[in-house]
């Protein structure tokens, strides 16, 4: 216990010295959030957004290097007490219940929500038309906040508003209320999808910060007050189309707009250039380097929490058969939680909930604590039925030669139940590939999310999801080989009787 | 001709029901036993309480002067046993229980094991060994033997079977009748004094009864003591001299072979051996 703590306390101040120093370490969430932050069409390695600029732009006024992490959107609080990064800039609207969790930075724009209806819908133009009818919103936002305010709306949540909009498509729901800079990207360069109506309430923006870290804020508003009086911030709103009336009056900035939308326009043509199949598939062909990389997290956190399951499922189901009956039953209440308990919710209590008793690690420990643990519950089942399958008979043979039981153990009974479990174990390996995609939840950029980054980018689920789906067919295919070949093999070898 | 296995009053119950009622038997050394009977008449479970494959509830055995008596088990040991009956479905509990006097009773059936070797019925070879690791593994784990010399071994006993071109096959790849050879070889390579059959004709065709009889026969030179359970009379006539006939629990009648066929005494002995007339 005490060496943990010592370990712990070593690990907090290496990780001090490694990474805090002069590092501005901000986070947003890549996926399917143009304009704020998103990956260049032109070049997918690359991030793009307003918000990157003004990221950039504050850690170029206060001299520090400034560091991306990605974390999904509505984690963004937790992920900053975790540590994880010490500024989150990804259009987190100011509000009194926020204010509670987060300091917030001086506001760096202001806008409002905007409902989004199918091109071809000529009834709704309001939220007046929309009583009684779906909406959707991104989960915890201020739309969603208004809407369930006022009542009398069917409201559904969602993880990005790209969802949304393609289950407006989709005629799923028949609204989307979203901040006005995805109204305006997404129903530029998409025929299916118009904005409607007067703009809703007020959405103001700023950079959240732990509430303890009233310096880092201190530092952060001054690099704001500057960035603003300076006209940086409206030249990056301006190239990105976001400048508008309001906030003209808010930063007491009058002069009229100017036309220099760059990145505007540039996102604009890069969606409308491209649309036959050719091109299309031109395009995903540019997106391999990026979904590889993604495969190779995969590989590498599938491969890294087998070999845990493997070892640690030896392990438990030796002490659940071998063990005193008290430790054998504990572990048996452990198997069982692990095995009836979601995955998905393991990992978030790993992650998140484990920070606030003192245990943090990172997504990649995490994750692979999460899948391997887990996996390992089902590898020791495994493992108990290959024990019992040969046990009497050769047990009885072993020690009728005059062997002791543990020796019959390790010779003879456990060799065979390893034979017996290796197909069982390249199958549950397989799927261990495809549950690996949860991690993301927890903040790993693996293949699953990039795909949903590239995807909801490109606002192209299709032709990205085969990609995607036959990675994660040519990844499983050498186990399927091995689970194949040793199930002929080793089966072979049982045929005795 | 001293005894080299007595049996004592030895009683076996399977849950509430008593398969050995008071067994009392002596085996001679270097004898050729044969225990016969019906099906659940208790010569297995007989069979396998004289190694201790079975715990009896009650009762003295001797073998080869090292005697466990029920008197000797440990004081906690009906707690156990209960254990035990709790425990059956798991094949690797039913001896896991640990103090100083389970210790010591615990080696005594360890010396006793070391002086029998036994077939099972279904032989138990171990698949993932190849013949001759069947044969030379189990000298190196138990009797610690240095394994060019348990080969060395191994080998010997090998050629005596006749099985010596076999040596790197694996189990599934011999005949029933091969596999019984390897059963055989696995056990006397341990060298015991005594060597116990579990049925040993019931998976063979029947030009290989022969075989296996010539083999006990040809065991019986080297003074091995030898006892058989089986319900194969043709079979018995070719080994035994001695023959025990149990019935319910009970020895009903034992004696010479000859004796008990052409003339029992016993009403239940004469109508088992009538249909093999």
């Amino acid at each position: 216990m005490r060496s943990k703590i010592i370990f712990i306390f070593i690990f907090f101040i290496a990780y001090n010295l490694l990474f805090s120093q002069e590092e501005f370490r901000w986070a947003a969430d890549a996926e399917g959030n143009v304009p704020y932050i998103f990956q260049d069409p032109n070049n997918p390695k690359l991030l793009k957004g307003f918000e990157v600029d003004l990221a950039n732009a504050i850690a170029k006024k206060i001299s520090m290097k400034p560091i991306f992490v990605q974390n999904q959107w509505d984690g963004l609080i937790p992920g900053l007490y975790r540590g994880d990064y010490d500024i989150a800039i990804n259009g987190i609207e100011i509000t009194a219940d926020r204010k509670k969790e987060v300091l917030f930075s001086i506001p760096y724009y202001y806008t409002s929500e905007k409902l989004v209806v199918r091109s071809n819908e000529q009834k709704i133009n309001g939220l007046s038309d929309l009583y009684g009818k779906k909406i959707g919103v991104l989960k915890n936002s201020l739309a969603e906040r208004i809407l369930n305010t006022q009542g009398g709306f069917d409201v559904l949540s969602y993880e990005g508003e790209v969802n949304a909009f393609e289950d407006v498509k989709n005629k799923r729901i028949d609204a989307a209320l979203v901040d006005f800079p995805i109204a305006l990207y997404y129903t530029a360069c998409n025929t299916e999808l118009k904005q409607v109506g007067p703009p809703i309430g007020e959405v103001i923006y700023g950079a959240a910060i732990r509430l303890q870290d009233s310096s880092l804020l201190a530092k952060v508003n001054n690099a704001l007050t500057s960035i603003i009086q300076s006209g940086e911030l409206r030249s990056i709103l301006e190239k990105w189309n976001l400048w508008n009336e309001v906030i003209a009056v808010r930063l007491n900035d009058e002069k009229p707009s100017t036309n220099l939308h760059s990145e505007f326009e540039a996102y604009l043509k890069s969606q409308h250039t491209e649309h036959n199949f050719i091109t299309t598939l031109e395009r995903d062909v540019t997106f391999l380097p990026l979904f590889a990389q993604g495969a190779l997290v995969t590989l590498g956190i599938s491969i890294v929490s087998m070999v845990i399951a493997i070892f640690l499922g030896l392990f438990l189901a030796i002490i659940r058969i071998f063990g005193p009956k008290l430790i054998s039953l504990i572990i048996t209440l452990f198997i069982e939680i692990i095995r009836g308990t979601p995955l998905l919710i393991q990992l978030y209590i790993i992650f998140y909930a484990m920070p606030s008793i003192g245990i943090k690690f990172t997504p990649f420990v995490a994750a692979i604590i999460g899948l391997g643990v887990n996996y390992a519950a089902y590898e020791a089942e495994n493992y108990r039925a290959g024990l019992f399958a040969i046990a009497k008979g050769q047990m009885e043979a072993a020690i009728a030669l005059g062997m002791r039981r543990r020796d019959a153990l390790i010779f003879i009974i456990i060799p065979q139940a390893f034979r017996i479990v290796i197909p069982p174990i390249t199958n549950d390996f397989i799927s261990l590939l495809k549950d690996s995609s949860l991690v993301s939840m927890i903040t790993m950029v693996e293949l699953t999310k990039v795909y949903n980054q590239v995807a909801s980018t490109y606002f192209d689920f299709l032709g990205t999801g085969i990609i995607v789906a036959a990675i994660y067919l040519i990844l499983g295919l050498p186990f399927i080989q091995i689970a194949k070949y040793s199930e002929k093999h080793f089966g072979l070898e049982r045929k005795r009787k | 001709m001293q005894n080299i296995i007595s049996i004592a009053n030895l009683h076996k119950s399977f849950k509430n029901n008593e398969v050995l009622k008071g067994i009392n038997l002596e085996v001679k050394k270097g004898e050729i036993l044969s225990i016969v009977g019906k099906s659940g008449c208790g010569k297995t479970t007989l069979l396998r309480c004289i190694n201790f494959l079975e715990i009896p509830d009650h009762g003295t055995i001797n073998v080869n002067g090292i005697s466990i008596s029920t008197d000797d088990f440990p004081k906690n040991y009906q707690n156990i046993e209960k254990n035990k009956v709790q425990e059956t479905n798991n094949p690797f509990k039913s001896f896991s229980y640990q103090n100083e006097i389970v210790k010591k009773f615990k080696n005594k059936i360890y010396q006793i094991r070391g002086n029998i070797g036994f077939l099972f019925q279904d032989l138990q070879l171990f698949p993932h060994y190849n013949v001759i690791e069947n044969v030379y593994k189990p000298l190196v784990i138990i009797k610690k033997m240095k394994k060019e010399e348990a080969i060395l071994n191994a080998e010997k006993i090998l050629l005596k079977v006749n099985l010596i071109n076999h040596r790197d096959k694996y189990p599934h790849q011999l005949s029933g009748g091969q596999k019984q050879r390897v059963a055989i070889a696995r056990a006397l390579a341990m060298s015991p004094k005594i060597m116990l059959y579990d049925e040993p004709t019931s998976a063979l065709d029947p030009e290989l009864v022969r075989e296996i009889a010539d083999m006990i026969n040809m065991l019986e030179q080297d003074k091995i003591t030898q006892v058989i359970v089986s319900h194969d009379i043709n079979f018995i006539k070719l080994i035994a001299k001695q023959v025990v006939f149990i019935d319910e629990g009970e020895i009903v009648e034992m004696g010479l072979l000859e004796k008990l066929l052409t003339n029992p005494v016993d009403e239940r002995t004469k109508h088992y051996f009538d249909i093999f007339r």
